[in-house]
């Protein structure tokens, strides 16, 4: 697969390498390595100097060449034309992967360059290279995965500023994070994963070389569904199964660290981590997916229809983390009562019920203001009466002296008292009485 | 080349194809009529494998389109009301893009730029940047995009909308040498006096129904024609004489209008047999029903059948 001969590659670099950029590039850069060589290892010296830049320049410009390339195709009207054409999704997927920021990757090779002429010759310093160019891949497939959901989820008129303010809180969040990541990691410190030991730098590139993996493997199945490929979420399980299976490093093998769920033993806590996981994913799958009733309406008649196979390739991806968060939370529940005395086993079963109880409720809420002609401000009202339920009314309860109802308002505190549970409980039938009225409401 | 079975498309709490169903045959140009939001651009979405319909059935150039869409896209051209082109880049090269994006290549895909630049006469502009092209020129470029690939089915949403007289007249000469090729096309448009001029048939739509579907370039023995006549003095045996041979017959005074089904040569007998029963006619034409009335009277039938 040779990405130069790659139609998308070629296109991007027709737009974006024009000349005149060609040759601002190298002497800028140039201009900024003869500066930082007389700083005399001031700021870490050039190899500091150049690593760094190569974050700037293409993990985090590069992050917003990507989004913005795809948003042109969106916003102008072309994507049709390549959604019609005849690339395979592995040929778009690279082709704007590494296309769209096409200009921001050149900076980054000089950058490169410059580091590998001035570092230290070690495993290190290489680690640090890949590590950092493994970020710039993981951040520009998330941007463009992040432009493909926004334009899926709202209308064209919102898509772009959402899209790019996602980008740009990726950007913001990750930053810090990876300058330091990246330039500041020096191989000092060691850690224990399933019993194999890690230096820093080397666990950092594992982690960004996955990070990598995963994230164009979202890309393109992304890409695969805006080619009109009927997939269903397979991936998207598959790498939940993979956080989990990559989470559980940190409780075999070696002794478990001293944390508030550790004392349960490392199956019981590492089911707990991937419970939280699964119910994370399924909340963000919740609100960050289209919740399109007229789908869930072929949905379901497909499954009637016994066509079981196209009705799981439109299962969306909500439902399927769901189900996957309530199998994960039977089998913590399971081993809490295992492994756990009695009570303390019932407690811990409890809160796990009440979680999957709480998420039955949430999800009936937000698919509720979703069962709507107009869902445009559905997933924002929801959002705010979740607020409320979680936060404003327990509060308002505790300030008037009913903190014993406020407790049934939050799922942990049922580990203290059970039978709450049975309060909870009606909180999810109230929704799903909702929900369901809301959905025979909807038009024939 | 084209067949739906009913099929239904809905949007949350509109449905925009309603059991819309129709053959169109190959080497045909299809109308596509109807009022605003009566479901053009969503059928021809789904036509071209992009949207997928709740339900029913779509064959294009004998592919099944909603269980093999990337083999169907292979043999559709789609051109949106609102398309796109890469302003910054060269005609040529956006036409490369365009050929490289659907598999060509080499030598073929030169010689195949220079085909449909000269077929959409772009010819002169290939080292001009697309953004600097005239609206018509950009209609034009966007079609060459659309049809490198030979497909045999192209999809035309609004194609004459903001051209010019004479890049509307361009744009008749290109559907039908594009349809003398083989090539199958559905046009969407509200210049009914336009697609007149090239379509072999015309699709009405309202309401996300098929109101009418009608082949408008059938042999004269097929078609049921309008005839107006006007007698020197007003007869008695004129009803008698056509009362058998034609359909609503309206006679006021001098004149008469009826239907009339058969060829030039059942026309020629029908008014001698008028004369031979002394009948002294003085005018006797053919009126010609024109798309826009046709498709006006469709659309009133639909609106009278809601």
């Amino acid at each position: 697969m040779n990405v130069l001969r790659n139609p998308e590659f070629q296109r991007n670099a027709w737009l974006e390498l024009t000349p005149q950029r060609l040759m601002a590039m190298p002497i800028i850069l140039g201009l900024v390595a003869l500066v930082g060589h007389k700083l005399d290892g001031w700021l870490g010296g050039l190899p500091m100097i150049s690593l760094s830049l190569f974050v700037i320049i293409t993990v985090m410009y590069g992050a917003k060449q990507a989004g913005e390339s795809l948003n042109q195709e969106l916003v102008q009207g072309t994507w049709d034309q390549q959604r019609l054409s005849g690339m395979s999704p592995w040929t778009m997927t690279l082709g704007k992967l590494i296309g769209g920021p096409v200009f921001a990757w050149y900076g980054g090779l000089i950058c490169l360059l410059i580091y590998a002429l001035t570092a230290t010759p070690d495993r290190a310093s290489l680690f640090a290279a890949l590590t950092a160019i493994f970020t710039a891949l993981t951040f520009h497939a998330l941007t463009l995965l992040s432009v493909l959901l926004s334009w899926r989820k709202l209308s064209r008129s919102v898509v772009t500023p959402r899209s790019r303010g996602a980008s740009i809180l990726l950007l913001v969040i990750f930053a810090p994070q990876l300058i330091r990541l990246i330039v500041g990691a020096r191989g000092a410190g060691m850690m224990s994963w399933y019993g194999w030991q890690f230096s820093d730098v080397e666990f950092a590139l594992l982690c960004a070389t996955l990070a990598a993996l995963w994230s164009v493997l979202g890309l393109y199945r992304a890409m695969r569904e805006e080619l009109a490929f009927r997939d269903p979420p397979t991936a998207w399980i598959a790498f939940l199964l993979f956080v989990f299976a990559f989470a559980g490093g940190w409780f075999y093998g070696h002794p478990l660290p001293a944390l508030p769920f550790t004392r349960f033993g490392p199956v019981t806590a590492h089911l707990a981590v991937c419970a939280i996981v699964a119910l994370g994913a399924s909340y963000l799958m919740l609100f960050s997916e289209r919740k399109d009733w007229v789908r869930l309406r072929r949905l379901l008649s497909l499954w009637k229809d016994g066509e079981r196979r196209r009705a799981w390739e439109l299962t969306p991806k909500w439902l399927a983390s769901s189900l996957l968060a309530t199998a994960v939370g039977l089998l913590f529940a399971v081993s809490a009562l295992a492994t756990q005395k009695t009570m303390e086993g019932i407690a811990l079963a409890s809160t796990a019920a009440a979680f999957f109880v709480f998420l039955v409720r949430d999800g009936a809420i937000v698919l509720g203001l979703n069962f709507a002609r107009d869902q445009r401000r559905a997933d924002a009202a929801a959002a705010i009466y979740l607020l409320v339920l979680y936060v404003l009314l327990p509060f308002v309860l505790i300030a008037l002296h009913l903190g014993l109802i406020a407790a049934t308002f939050w799922a942990p505190l049922v580990h203290e008292q059970p039978a709450w549970l049975i309060v909870m409980l009606a909180q999810a039938a109230a929704a799903l009485d909702f929900a369901r009225r809301r959905w025979h409401q909807l038009p024939a | 080349m084209i067949r739906t079975s009913e099929l239904v498309y809905e949007y949350p709490g509109q449905r925009a194809l309603d059991r819309v169903s129709f053959t169109l045959a190959p080497a045909s140009i299809t109308a596509l009529v109807g009022p605003n939001g009566a479901g053009k651009t969503t059928l021809l979405r789904c036509l071209a494998a992009l949207d997928e319909p709740f339900s029913g059935e779509i064959e294009v150039a004998g592919i099944d389109v909603l269980r093999q869409p990337r083999d169907a896209h292979r043999h559709i051209g789609y051109l949106p009301d609102h398309f796109g082109l890469y302003a910054e880049l060269s005609v040529r090269r956006c036409l490369l893009y365009a050929g490289r994006a659907r598999g060509l290549g080499g030598a073929s895909l030169e010689a195949r730029i220079g085909e449909v630049a000269t077929q959409l006469e772009i010819g002169s502009k290939l080292d001009d940047k697309a953004g600097s092209l005239s609206r018509g020129q950009r209609q034009r470029l966007a079609i060459a995009q659309s049809i490198i690939h030979r497909p045999r089915v192209l999809l035309l949403d609004e194609p004459a909308s903001g051209l010019d007289p004479e890049s509307r007249a361009a744009l008749s000469g290109l559907m039908r040498r594009l349809a003398a090729d083989g090539m199958t096309l559905v046009v969407s448009s509200h210049i009914l006096a336009e697609l007149e001029e090239y379509c072999t048939g015309m699709l009405v739509m309202q309401g996300g129904r098929i109101a009418e579907h009608r082949v408008l370039d059938q042999p004269a023995e097929t078609t049921m024609r309008s005839v107006r006549l006007r007698v020197v003095q007003t007869s008695e045996v004129l009803a008698a004489a056509l009362a058998d041979v034609v359909s609503e017959l309206q006679i006021d005074g001098t004149q008469a209008r009826f239907s009339f089904s058969g060829d030039d040569t059942a026309l020629a007998a029908l008014l001698a047999g008028l004369i031979g029963h002394g009948v002294a006619v003085c005018e006797f034409t053919i009126e010609q029903t024109t798309l826009q009335d046709a498709y006006l009277l469709a659309v009133e039938a639909g609106r009278a059948r809601a």
